[in-house]
């Protein structure tokens, strides 16, 4: 569905080299902190910026033309919608756009968020905003969903909403995929597949999240108990007041060999914590 | 395209109070005038002006980055603003020389060969504008390509001013040049005149497809 090879964009203080694969029927995360370049590759595979080097496979093309946007739903967290338009102009504007665009579906999901249908974009709430982003993303049967932040500024209701959309979204056809970004990890945990981790432009991590959860761990260790420990499957660690944190793939292998240690099961936040902040072992 | 056409059409109604005004203004002044035709280059001009406005929309809150996502390539876009120009601007200047027929009418005038004229001349004129200000806009953006307009009409009256002077400092004439704009007829004229200001603007479109095949959003 989407592939990314070494993807090269340099900036005067920032450089990107990313690799990424969105595979049929998958929903895979990338999460980083403000900064580490999900915008930016987000932006290079929509072709909003050019690329100084490295390649993108798109629908099995290297670059989006007009036929294969007509697959695409985008959801970008800073852009959207004129905010002088109304949602009643834009359903023209998509219905001309879109050959496949579902106006029963989309003005369904706008009578189910309560949305204003003649109020300007620009006077809707952040949440309002958000939900009418996806609503579009959605409204056209898209093969491919790729969805920045598309959370950002919900309550939990409507964020639990809007990822059962997602989740109806991938079970109506199971060649449908997303790529998504958020901040709020257990998002992310309870929707993707896997998850790339990015940090100052670069893949640090790529990962299933049934592994994550079940295999990754945080090992809380006082400074004996640190010294003592076979650091073989340790991935970070990170000094703490009662001594380390250690963040190993193995979760298993030090139950069953160090029962004094405690184990507690870790979660995305943790691990991107703990791989950013942490040392190597 | 269709539906970026309806987007940039949606986005002028939202100033349709301001086109009402100007509408009114404008055939009160051509009232008191005494001069219908004037109504004809300043309603045509000011609806070209909305063609740059919808670009300022556009990229109104960041909007450029989602609105190239949708389906249609970065040409379509330029190409949809160039039509949009011109419809917007061909309208205007339809229905203004039926306003200003209807007044030479009610005034008991008639319509004469200089009104048409005087209406012609209004439409290469408006090629010209929207062919300098759409690239403008595109380049430099609402805000900043204000004042880019500003320099660009500076930069043509210096060049106006510069062909003048050299004309008189060299003493070339020009009579022989007038007189064989006079041979052509007023409609040979109309037509060299509007088919310079297409081959203008087919110039204008390729620098604007130029420009947004590099920007970066």
């Amino acid at each position: 569905m989407l592939k990314v090879k070494h993807l090269k964009k340099n900036y005067a203080s920032f450089s990107l080299d990313c690799s990424l694969e969105v595979k049929p029927g998958y929903v895979t995360g990338l999460i980083g902190q403000n900064g580490a370049g999900k915008s930016t590759t987000f932006k290079a595979i929509l072709g909003l910026i050019q690329c100084d080097g490295g390649s993108i496979e798109i629908f099995g093309q290297s670059a989006l033309n007009e036929e294969d946007k007509q697959l695409l739903g985008v959801v970008l967290s800073d852009s959207g919608f004129s905010g002088y338009l109304t949602i009643s102009d834009i359903i023209p504007i998509l219905e001309n756009l879109y050959k496949r665009f579902d106006k029963s579906f989309f003005l369904r999901m706008v009578n189910q968020f309560e949305l204003p249908k003649n109020k300007k974009i620009k006077e809707f709430s952040t949440g309002m905003k958000a939900k009418l982003k996806i609503i579009v993303a959605m409204s056209h049967q898209a093969q491919l969903l790729i969805l920045d932040e598309p959370t950002a500024g919900l309550d939990v209701i409507a964020r639990d909403e809007l990822l059962d959309m997602m989740r109806d979204y991938m079970a109506e056809d199971d060649q449908r995929s997303i790529l998504i970004s958020s901040h709020i990890s257990s998002d992310l945990e309870t929707i993707c597949d896997d998850f790339y981790m990015i940090h100052n432009g670069r893949v640090m991590m790529h990962e299933d999240t049934d592994v994550l959860l079940s295999e990754y761990a945080l090992l809380k260790v006082d400074n004996q108990q640190f010294e003592q420990l076979d650091k073989a499957y340790i991935l970070k660690y990170k000094k703490e007041s009662y001594g380390y944190s250690c963040l190993t793939h193995q979760k298993q292998y030090y139950r069953e060999n160090y029962p004094n240690i405690v184990v507690e099961n870790s979660h995305i936040d943790d691990v991107m914590t703990m791989m950013i902040r942490g040392e190597k072992s | 395209m269709k539906g970026l056409l309806i987007k940039d059409f949606k986005l002028m109604l939202i100033q349709k109070n301001f086109f009402i005004i100007i509408i009114v203004v404008t055939c009160l002044i051509s009232i008191s005038s005494q001069d219908p035709t004037f109504m004809i280059g300043f309603i045509t001009l000011i609806l070209s002006l909305f063609t740059v406005s919808t670009i300022s929309y556009d990229e109104f809150d960041n909007g450029y980055p989602f609105l190239l996502t949708l389906p249609f390539s970065r040409k379509t876009y330029v190409l949809e603003k160039y039509v949009y120009g011109l419809i917007l601007g061909t309208g205007a200047w339809i229905v203004s020389v039926m306003i200003c027929s209807l007044m030479f009418i009610v005034q008991g005038k008639p319509v004469t060969s200089d009104m048409l004229i005087g209406a012609f001349v209004i439409l290469p004129m408006f090629l010209v504008i929207e062919s300098l200000m759409i690239p403008v806009h595109l380049r430099f953006g609402g805000e900043k390509g204000r004042y880019a307009l500003i320099a660009c009409v500076g930069v043509l009256v210096v060049i106006g001013f510069v062909v003048m002077k050299i004309v008189e400092i060299f003493h070339i004439d020009v009579l022989p040049l007038i007189l064989a704009i006079d041979a052509l007829g007023p409609v040979m004229f109309m037509v060299i005149l509007l088919m310079i200001g297409f081959l203008i603007m087919l110039v204008s479109l390729k620098v604007s497809l130029s420009i947004m095949n590099k920007k970066e959003f």
